[in-house]
């Protein structure tokens, strides 16, 4: 009795482990899947922005700061930057 | 911005410069980056600040100078500028740094860790092939307080208005 049910609980756990629908998996798979599936099936140029917001935090009065964005083209044709405005 | 035009595979940087000039308290500023990818659309990219944050008697820090500028001093360049930065809060604080023109500059605190008191050396050294006749830029730190308090120290140059000063005292003088 003991070993069936030491074979069932080990038996789950395979189950578990192999469905990959688990928790773990289900947080990190799709996030995998959507971003390559969007790279490899899009046509044309697609922007890539690293970060698209910045915190200076506290600053001077009277002062000037700034940061660069970076941008990339992960698409498969020139992408063209047409226009940066501010607001 | 260097390149309008991006190859596949190619990157750039978008720069975005703000200026105070007598504002005080929180902005919230943005630009929109208009492309030809039509997927994306308009990318807004963000950026806020707390113009005035310090010095302040409520900032834990008092840094000495708060503003770095590089512009030569009759006639001697200024690679290195130096920032003396201590803790003037009851909390033991941790500087890190979270951002600034690694290809323009090197950043080197002498503490990171800082006890009530204690004072670290901030120094901004320009690297060899910064050779720029004006900049503005800011190097942004973070600490470790349950506000993750961030901060910027500006970090510029410019030899333009250096130049227009002499001319005007010149003119100064004829007169």
């Amino acid at each position: 009795m003991r070993k069936f049910l030491t074979f069932l609980i080990l038996f789950g756990f395979i189950v578990i482990l192999l469905n990959p629908h688990n928790i773990s998996g289900s947080d990190r798979q799709p996030r995998a899947i959507s971003k390559s599936s969007s790279e490899d099936t899009t046509d044309g140029p697609k922007v890539y922005f690293s970060e698209t917001s910045w915190d200076f935090g506290k600053i001077p009065l009277n002062s000037g700061v700034s940061h660069i964005y970076w941008l990339k083209n992960v698409g498969t044709d020139t992408l063209k930057i047409l226009n940066v405005r501010p607001g | 911005m260097d390149k309008k035009e991006l190859a596949v595979g190619d990157s750039t940087g978008i720069e975005l410069i703000y200026h105070s000039q007598g504002h005080k308290g929180s902005i919230n500023k943005s630009a929109r980056v208009v492309t030809n990818d039509t997927t994306t659309g308009t990318v807004i990219i963000r950026f806020t600040a707390e113009v005035g944050g310090y010095p302040e008697p409520s900032f834990p820090l008092v840094i000495t100078p708060n503003d770095l500028d590089f512009t030569p001093v009759k006639g001697k360049q200024r690679t290195k500028m130096a920032a003396e930065i201590q803790n003037v809060g009851n909390k033991r604080l941790k500087i890190t740094p979270a951002g600034y023109p690694e290809d323009l500059f090197k950043i080197k605190l002498s503490d990171l860790d800082l006890k009530p008191g204690e004072k670290s050396k901030l120094m901004v050294k320009l690297n060899r092939h910064t050779d720029l006749e004006k900049f503005e830029k800011s190097a942004t730190f973070e600490l470790n307080d349950q506000q993750k308090t961030r901060f910027s120290i500006p970090l510029r140059k410019d030899l333009s208005i250096k130049k227009t000063t002499q001319r005007e005292s010149v003119k100064g003088t004829k007169r």
